[in-house]
């Protein structure tokens, strides 16, 4: 390995050697010079003259030296020259290679610089904001990025350290167009946000710094809002758009490549403070107790970061009322993967489907190297005999690297395409969580660097080992063997070849494992009873808060819209709810059965999580009910009433009938009681995956909530209601939005769509890299063959029976096979731990996996190696020591 | 053996020659192929360190740092296999032209 390792560097060295070749020139014109001098001096001549006509002697030394460079760079260029034409014409009489090896490689690099440029946008391009290096979020303690406004004056009073601080929060909006309204994020900011991250709009003008109530009602909308809800236009600017029932001014529309500070959840435009207060005017977001700001600061120049936080450890503790004790400090801005928050909203999906991009190009190298080492073994005596006739080693070793850089950059150019379309792929497929609409993933330049390098890098992977094996070779048998193209003599490709094999083995095992683990959670999350019954059910969620009505009547409105529905031809049933299942919602509040007292310790003990429904809930989910479901009559002022689920009523009442029983929810000091009508049956609440917990529901009329998400039973398919039902809800009150229509399947679908991607790409890879394991396991038994027909020959001439052979020649090949399989379970078995949140009904270490996965490569590849092994079978004794 | 200037394949054949008897620096090389030459060629640097480096480049010559007798730092030049096979060959190509070219200019005078 250390052999190799020099020969890399003095390669590496000889390309680079431009530096070395000028040193050892100046030495060697020196050394000239001085000789001459020498010898002038001991023939008499006095030592100044001597020197002077020495040097005259030389010429012009640059002269000199500028001729020699000549030659030396353009014995390089007329090398690389060489190599190039000679892998070429090499490749063009081995089509057949040629096209396996750079389709082989185009996967692989395709592959990885797709998830690349995935990857880049999410987490590695640096923001584009003016010196990202000096900008710096604000942390306090390991991970939390959130403030008060308090906390945001107390920073921006001081300035001994930094030069500036800015504060941002995303909420979300209703923007109104012609077909209803688009829900999109905002951004709180404070008035410098955009002046201090040096952002300049590409239309129109940024917010006021010094005066916020100058910015109050002006919008600058991204270009990805711009783009899609105003076709671009440029007219855009000084535009009155309405935003959450409230009509805005756009002033800007920011740069392309800007798209907030997280570009993996994407902003869609900016307001600030001023306008927040019209938008939220019951919020006092600017309360101590009201932590829901984020910092972005930029450091001064001369400040280093690890002072700036020690200068700023007292400042934010000193505002904060309830001080948590964690320290204040500054993590870097400029790139989004230092920051945890920008880190933790990337999706882990992304991740995983990077890793197994990654398994896949080392497979590919794998099998590459393997076709080198066969293309190479049949051109040792042609290698050998340029050996004999004096070609230097480092010139083939450099030819047969050439070789490798040539298919590298096939593969990185077909490569691209193939990324090219697995982008799109990806695009279409993703799960809108994992790539964002408004994120720009594009093969930029950034991508296709990445791509030549992973090239640069896999060429030198699959063709340093072998290149070093055949010009190490000895000479004496190739050239004195007629036939040539057969290894007698050494190992080192052999061995290689076994290497290989274990790693691709290993490598399938990783996968097949995988697959087998995500088919299995699959299977289990699929057989689980989500609790209702979500076929044919139609989702269309509303939101009275933009039509500022107040809360009865909100209600009133509500009830309108149900009566109307529920007339609707197609429709059997219909109800509001707050929470819909499986959409990744979840609320929760202290819940506890009358009598009992809380303290701060055991409080998150009595925490339920809770939806706000309407009286049909329950008959239009199918679930089932005992007591009685909500009624007209559960009104504001009637007794307040609650319906638990099963899981809630066994923990507080082992035992004992629910129905009857109090309960008190305080959220501040003593709360309402609330009298249980009713139990209903477990179910699934956020994921099919989760275990049973409690859960319980509120009547509508007694908790107000503006948000609430109609749901439809239809007879028939539920999205064909979707227009008529959204129609409906525009006639009873054009200002109330009634959006996003969705069945509840797709939900339900969407909870497991992580768990079924990476299933089928497991699978899919999975199954080509078992393919090409068999198909290395089948050429290196085959090889076996070959090589040892001779002596294969003897021990049936000996009299070892047929079936004797081929057991051996199988034993073999088990052993790799068996080494294989134990370093590539021990790589599932660390592996797996880190997509454990992901399974669901099987362990990582799930034992039936492992077998399975084991199973299914230890047979396929052991009929891989029986296949050929047989062939020894077939050795006629009588020829081979004919042969002889 | 590609056909290059009479002068430049001159140069190399006559380097190759002087090496045949032992590895020699720079200014080595040229004494001695003045000296073999009778002086006929006074081989400068400008000319005889590119084609040193040259030759170093095909493969036909190699290089080492040594010293001089007066313990001077200067650069060895030696024949490799190649190189030697090169001589080889190009000597018996001189011998070739050289008879051809004696014999045409017989024939015309």
């Amino acid at each position: 390995m250390t052999m190799l390792l020099a020969r890399i560097i003095s390669l590496v060295r000889n390309l680079f050697r431009r530096e070395r070749v000028e040193r050892d020139l100046d030495a060697e014109l020196r050394g000239y010079v001085e000789i001459l001098t020498d010898e002038k001096i001991a023939s008499g001549m006095d030592p100044a003259r001597a020197g002077r006509e020495a040097r005259l002697a030389v010429g012009g030394v640059e002269q000199v030296k500028e001729q020699v460079r000549a030659v030396r760079a353009g014995a390089l260029l007329e090398q690389l020259g060489q190599d190039v034409r000679y892998a070429l014409r090499g490749l063009r009489r081995a089509p057949v290679f040629a096209v396996t090896t750079i389709a082989t490689l185009a996967l692989g690099i395709g592959a990885n610089t797709a998830m690349f440029s995935v990857i880049d946008a999410l987490l590695l391009r640096p923001l584009p904001v003016h010196e990202p290096e000096r900008l710096f979020a604000v942390y306090r303690g390991p991970t939390s990025g959130a403030f008060s406004f308090p906390d945001f004056r107390a920073l921006t009073a001081q300035n001994a350290v930094l030069s500036g601080v800015a504060a941002w929060g995303s909420q979300s909006a209703w923007l109104r167009t012609q077909a209803g309204f688009d829900r999109i994020v905002l951004d709180t900011v404070s008035p410098n946000y955009f002046s201090l991250l040096g952002i300049v709009p590409q239309t129109g003008t940024a917010f006021v710094t010094t005066d916020d109530t100058a910015s109050r009602g002006m919008v600058v909308i991204s270009d990805h809002l711009w783009r899609t809800r105003f076709g671009a236009d440029p007219a855009v600017i000084g535009r009155s758009i309405v935003l959450s029932g409230q009509s805005m001014t756009v002033i800007g529309v920011a740069p392309r490549a800007f798209i907030g500070l997280q570009p993996a959840a994407p902003t869609d435009g900016w307001v600030t403070f001023a306008t927040l207060s019209m938008l939220e005017p019951e919020w006092d977001f600017q309360a101590k107790q009201e932590v829901w700001i984020r910092l972005i600061t930029r450091l001064r120049t001369d400040i280093e970061p690890r002072a700036a936080n020690a200068a700023l450890a007292h400042i934010v503790s000193e505002s904060r009322a309830s001080s948590t004790g964690a320290a204040i400090r500054l993590v870097p801005a400029s790139t989004p993967i230092f920051d945890p928050d920008a880190r933790s909203s990337a999706s882990r999906l992304v991740l995983l489907v990077a890793g197994v991009a990654a398994l896949v190009l080392i497979i590919a190298c794998a099998n590459v190297a393997n076709l080198l080492i066969v293309r190479g073994n049949a051109r040792r005596r042609e290698i050998g005999m340029r050996l004999a006739v004096g070609a230097s080693r480092s010139r083939i070793a450099r030819q047969m690297i050439t070789e490798s850089l040539v298919l590298a950059s096939g593969g990185c150019l077909v490569g691209l395409v193939v990324a090219y379309w697995t982008l799109q792929l990806v695009i279409a497929l993703a799960p809108p969580s994992a790539i964002p609409p408004g994120i720009v993933v594009a093969l930029d330049a950034r991508v296709i660097a990445f791509g030549s390098l992973l090239a640069l890098v896999t060429a030198l992977a699959f063709g340093v080992t072998p290149a070093w094996h055949l010009t190490r070779m000895d000479l004496l048998p190739v050239v004195k063997d007629a036939t040539g193209g057969e290894e007698r003599t050494a190992h080192g490709p052999l061995r290689l070849r076994r290497g290989l094999v274990i790693t691709q083995v290993a490598l399938s095992a990783v996968l097949l494992v995988g697959a087998v683990l995500f088919v299995r959670t699959l299977s289990a999350a699929l057989a689980v009873p989500p609790g209702y019954d979500i076929d044919r059910v139609l989702l269309v969620s509303t939101d009275f808060s933009v039509a500022k009505l107040p809360p009865a009547a909100a209600r009133e409105t509500g009830k309108r819209i149900l009566e109307r529905v529920a007339a609707l031809p197609g429709v059997d049933s219909v109800a509001f709810g707050q929470i819909v299942p499986f959409s990744g919602a979840f609320v929760s509040r202290p819940a506890l059965p009358e009598g009992q007292t809380p303290t701060r310790a055991n409080e998150d003990q009595y925490l339920v999580p809770y939806a706000v429904v309407s009286e049909g809930y329950f008959k239009t989910l199918g679930m089932q009910l005992t007591g009685r479901d909500f009624s007209s009559l559960d009104s504001e002022s009637a007794a307040k009433v609650i319906i638990v689920n099963e899981s809630l009523a066994r923990k507080y009442w082992p035992g004992q009938t629910a129905v009857g029983q109090r309960l008190t929810l305080p959220l501040k000091e003593p709360g309402p009681s609330y009298e249980v009508i009713g139990v209903v049956a477990d179910g699934k609440y956020v994921s099919l995956t989760e275990p049973q917990h409690p859960y319980m529901y509120v009547p509508w009329q007694q908790m107000h909530r503006p948000r609430m998400t109609l749901h439809v039973r239809s007879a028939g398919e539920p999205m064909a209601l979707a227009t008529s039902v959204r129609a409906l809800v525009a006639s009873v009150n054009s200002e109330v939005p009634a959006y996003n229509p969705i069945a509840l399947a797709t939900y339900v679908d969407r909870s497991i769509a992580q768990q079924r991607i990476v299933a089928r790409l497991l699978m899919l890879f999975g199954v080509i890299a078992l393919a090409v394991a068999a198909v290395g396991v089948y050429g290196l038994t085959a090889f076996t063959v070959a090589r040892r027909a001779k002596e294969l020959g003897v021990r049936v001439a000996l009299g070892a029976r047929p079936w004797d052979l081929v057991r051996m020649l199988v034993a073999q090949s088990a052993v790799l096979i068996a080494a294989g399989l134990i370093a590539g379970t021990a790589a599932t078995f660390f592996l797996s731990r880190l997509v454990g949140a992901l399974l669901f009904g099987v362990t990582p270490a799930d034992p039936v996996s492992f077998a399975a996965g084991a199973a299914l490569l230890a047979v396929t590849t052991m009929a891989a190696t029986i296949i050929p092994a047989r062939r020894a079978t077939s050795v006629d004794p009588l020829a081979v020591l004919r042969a002889e | 053996m590609p056909k290059t200037d009479l002068l430049r394949g001159t140069l190399d054949l006559l380097i190759l020659q002087s090496l045949r008897t032992g590895p020699n620096h720079g200014l080595g090389i040229s004494r001695r192929i003045a000296q073999v030459t009778r002086g006929a060629f006074d081989v400068r640097p400008g000319s005889l360190f590119p084609a040193l480096h040259r030759l170093e480049e095909k493969g036909w010559l190699s290089s080492d740092w040594g010293e001089s007798e007066n313990n001077r730092k200067a650069r060895y030049y030696r024949l490799t296999s190649a190189g030697s096979k090169q001589l080889k060959a190009e000597t018996q190509n001189w011998d070739r032209v050289s008879l051809a070219i004696a014999r045409a200019l017989k024939a015309t005078s």
